[in-house]
């Protein structure tokens, strides 16, 4: 049976929590609407057992005196909350699973709960759940707090006192009455799905102004529209009917399986001449051994950045501009120079290069190539024969590779969630991106937008902040600055000393600030784990995102620490001065799969006090990156990125600049080659 | 080599437009006499495409053919090992006892073992357990030129998946065959249009 979301968007039968947890790495947005009720939620599956979702709601009518005075306008509000379930016990077949969940911990308290639930599936076709709930979830037959039994403070619930949000309120969790829900799913064709429970949610901060409340029981049908589209349609509380839409993907089932790339070049074995197969490439033999590579590699989305050959041994440089995945560039390039280094070359030694510099210096044997094209566990058995290592020696541009200029003209996207108004916004528009880069590590590069249609610019909430302005303007850039040069920038990339990275970047860093940055990382090559410093003095510029600032201007630096946990998950903290000139640190943990995709959370915690920071009391927020081939299937490393925050305000704001060190040399590194290796023979 | 460009070009765009028309009902065989080196018609059941494949580069007894837009099919003495560009390919295959049953050098059950790419871009393996369930002399037409050749019928099994292969091999050419591929791209037919 099909686990489905509420109308909460977390896992469950109508309203009410199930205990099941949905299939790893799900992600699901949902939609539900009752009336003066609407609900978007984003739920991630971040790891097989737990479950963690943000939610947006939009709420009519609801009682004016409900909570704090935040988001309030008249009888609207808007308000935002986490919530989390993990799963205790998977179903067996004597035992049911079993979950226990926190909503609203953080947020400002409307939807606060707690529970404990349990589901069995008893036939292929019927499931049933029961649980135990606590604050909203004990609206209806409550009764004295089992928990009591652990100390009398378990019996009383404390309303929460108006805050700004964003706090923990620990001392209220599993406190209070408690009360029991429950009910059945019954599927009864491979797309269709019925429901009933039994609610304990009272919704009294709702009963009269909003809906009128009459019965604890919800009926529901679920209907599978499509692989990743859930249709539902409820009668809720013996009153109202509600309708929800959920779209579900799992970043694990990419829509193209390995891709629709063009085939990779083929081996061509040192034998094969002498069968015919010399003209495999027909690359004209006039040329110069490096113009003929840096054709082939051309054919295939690749460049040639240098090519040595001494003896037996060619040292290949390349540039890779197409595939995500460096070991699968890796794999072609050493592919096609089977079709042109002499015979007596045995060793490949081939180095992705970014921004000038020298990744990671993968060395391979031809022989091992010619021998394993076809094997069955070619992907495991080339891995295991490669060296990786650090490029020691300098890079050896071929002539002619630098000046190199670049041009593109596109489409371009932006968004804005959450603004209360018009909980989304967004514009589009066309952009043309430039990059020259005259000599080996010098990088300029920048990009202008016009806007053609979009309301971002219509937002008129103006920053109450009492901070220094340094996001909470956001607004005033999205309405002056059209068009607006969003960045420009010179840079310098080096390799100051061993498994030490160097950038120093001068211009318009982003749309709102300008200046000087200046970063060292130091990342050896088969390391988890990786440091480095960023100190910087920037400037605000002008809302018109031209070449003007304003009078705004700061020294902000962090020191930073990266991890790669190896088991899906990976870790940054940054400590340091943010813009506002608050001291603090950032921590962010993202779910990161082999393919490119990533969901992760930050939050950051300043000096700051958070009456002080205003709604929301700290920044926090949701990162999610997609790679645009899983998308569509073809070889590109473009990347759709997007972070939602809750609200945007000024304490623990960093500044933007373009290709930091730790991902430019990330994916040219381990374990990120032995993480994408299987993509080698593709 | 020009004709099988033409000829290349001619199903590749039967192929791109939708709902794609038959290519046979393109070739002719006075068309395919013209044509000096060998071309494969190659059709997906899942797909529903067909192209016309051209021999592009061989490593040791594999010969890998390709289609005008970058699609390559490879075949260890005509048994698929290897596909690229479908998506849901074949990363590579262990088929010398397919070979052997072939030859007739193989009796009973026998194992066969595919590789495929799963979501997060790991290598992922199949095994099947086959046998012959078939084999007979027949006599086919491949655009009217009569090809003597012995059928030979390959059931496979894994969890989850029953194959019903066929072979069709005369005078050591495949000359005709059904193979298949994956759950989504199912059956790989082909057909040896030029020698």
């Amino acid at each position: 049976m099909q686990t489905g979301y509420n109308t909460f968007g977390t896992p469950g039968l109508i309203d009410m929590p199930t205990a099941h947890a949905m299939d790893d790495g799900e992600l699901a947005y949902t939609f539900s609407y009752s009336q003066n009720t609407k609900r978007h939620t984003l739920t991630f599956q971040m790891t097989p057992r737990l479950t963690g979702s943000f939610r947006y709601s939009l709420l009519n009518d609801m009682d004016p005196g409900s909570g704090p005075d935040l988001g309030t306008s008249g009888s609207f509000r808007f308000d935002r909350s986490f919530s989390l379930q993990y799963l205790l016990s998977q179903e067996t077949e004597s035992w049911p699973a079993v979950s226990i969940g926190l909503n609203d911990f953080l947020g400002t308290g409307i939807y606060r709960s707690e529970h404990l639930v349990a589901s069995k599936t008893l036939t292929p076709q019927l499931r049933a759940t029961g649980g135990i709930g606590w604050g909203r979830l004990a609206g209806v037959g409550g009764f004295d707090n089992p928990l009591g039994v652990f100390g009398d403070r378990f019996k009383t619930r404390e309303e929460r006192v108006a805050n700004q949000g964003g706090e923990v309120e620990a001392s209220e969790i599993f406190r209070g009455d408690a009360a029991f829900f429950g009910g059945f799913e019954y599927q009864a064709t491979e797309k269709l799905k019925f429901s009933a429970e039994y609610s304990s949610d009272r919704y009294t901060l709702e009963d009269g102004a909003t809906f009128d409340y009459i019965s604890p029981f919800n009926f529901g049908v679920s209907y599978q529209a499509r692989k990743n589209i859930n249709l539902k349609a409820h009668y809720l509380y013996g009153s109202e009917v509600g309708v929800q839409l959920t779209y579900a993907l799992n970043p694990k089932n990419p829509p193209n399986y390995s891709g629709l790339e063009k085939a990779p070049p083929p081996v061509v074995r040192r034998s094969a001449a002498a069968l015919g197969w010399d003209e495999t490439y027909r690359i004209s033999a006039q040329n110069s051994l490096q113009r003929r590579a840096d054709q082939l590699l051309r054919q295939y989305g690749l460049g040639l950045h240098g090519l040595t050959v001494s003896g037996t041994r060619a040292r290949i440089e390349i540039d890779n501009r197409s595939y995500m995945s460096q070991a699968q560039a890796i794999g072609r390039a050493a592919r096609a120079m089977t079709g042109v280094l002499p015979p007596q070359v045995e060793t490949f030694e081939v180095i992705p290069v970014k921004q000038g510099i020298a990744g990671a210096a993968v060395t391979l044997r031809r022989r091992d190539l010619e021998m394993l094209e076809f094997e069955l566990d070619n992907a495991w058995d080339s891995y295991a024969r490669a060296k990786i290592d650090s490029a020691t020696d300098p890079l050896t541009p071929m002539p002619g590779r630098y000046p190199y200029f670049d041009y593109e003209v596109g489409p371009y996207f932006a968004t804005s969630f959450f603004d209360p108004d018009n909980p989304f916004r967004a514009d589009a528009g066309i952009e043309v991106s430039a990059r020259f880069e005259p000599a080996q590590g010098v990088v300029f590069q920048g990009a202008v937008r016009k806007k053609l249609v979009g309301n971002l610019a219509d937002s008129t909430r103006d920053s109450t902040s009492v901070l220094p302005h340094v996001r909470s303007d956001f607004n005033l850039y999205e309405k002056h600055g059209d068009p607006a040069l969003t960045h420009l920038t010179g840079a310098y990339y080096f390799k100051p000393g061993a498994d030490l990275y160097g950038r120093v970047t001068a211009g318009y860093f982003e749309t709102q600030y300008g200046g000087v940055s200046t970063e060292l990382l130091w990342k050896p090559v088969d390391s988890r784990i990786a440091a480095g410093v960023e100190v910087n003095y920037v400037r605000q510029r002008a809302f018109d995102q031209g070449f003007e600032f304003r009078d705004y201007e700061i020294a902000t630096g962090h020191a930073s620490v990266y991890y790669d946990f190896g088991n899906g998950f990976e870790a940054q903290i940054d400590a340091g001065r943010y813009l506002a000139g608050d001291w603090g640190a950032t921590f962010a943990l993202d779910r990161t799969f082999k393919n490119g995709w990533s969901v992760g959370a930050f939050a950051t915690l300043t000096d700051v006090p958070f009456d002080e920071f205003g709604e929301g009391s700290f920044d926090k927020g949701i990162r999610i990156e997609v790679p645009i081939g899983w998308v569509n299937g073809q070889a590109t490393r473009e990347t759709y990125t997007n972070v939602i925050r809750p609200v945007t305000r000024d304490g623990g704001a960093r500044v933007h600049v373009n290709d930091r060190l730790y991902e430019t040399v990330r994916d040219t590194h381990q374990p990120a080659l032995a993480d994408t290796w299987g993509r080698f023979w593709r | 080599m020009i004709r099988a460009v033409l000829i290349l070009g001619l199903i590749a765009l039967a192929a791109c437009s939708r709902p794609a028309p038959d290519p046979r009902s393109q070739i002719t065989r006075a068309q395919l006499e013209t044509v000096t080196t060998p071309l494969l018609l190659a059709e997906l059941t899942g797909l529903g495409t067909a192209a016309g494949v051209t021999p592009v580069s061989a490593n040791g007894d594999v010969t890998t053919w390709q289609t005008g837009d970058g699609v390559s099919l490879s075949f260890r003495s005509g048994v698929v090992v290897a596909t690229r560009g479908l998506g849901q390919d074949v990363l590579s295959a262990d088929v010398e006892n397919t070979l052997a049953a072939l030859r007739g050098a193989r009796e009973g059950y026998y194992t066969r073992f595919h590789s495929f790419m799963d979501g997060e871009h790991q290598t992922g393996f199949r095994s099947f357990q086959c046998r012959v369930t078939a084999r007979a002399a027949e006599r086919i037409t491949i655009f009217d030129h009569v090809h003597a050749t012995t059928r030979v019928d390959e059931t496979c099994l894994s969890p989850g998946v029953q194959v019903d292969n066929s072979y069709w091999l005369g005078g050591g050419i495949m000359w005709k065959s059904k193979q298949w591929v994956g759950p989504v791209t199912g059956y790989l037919l082909t057909e040896r249009l030029v020698r």
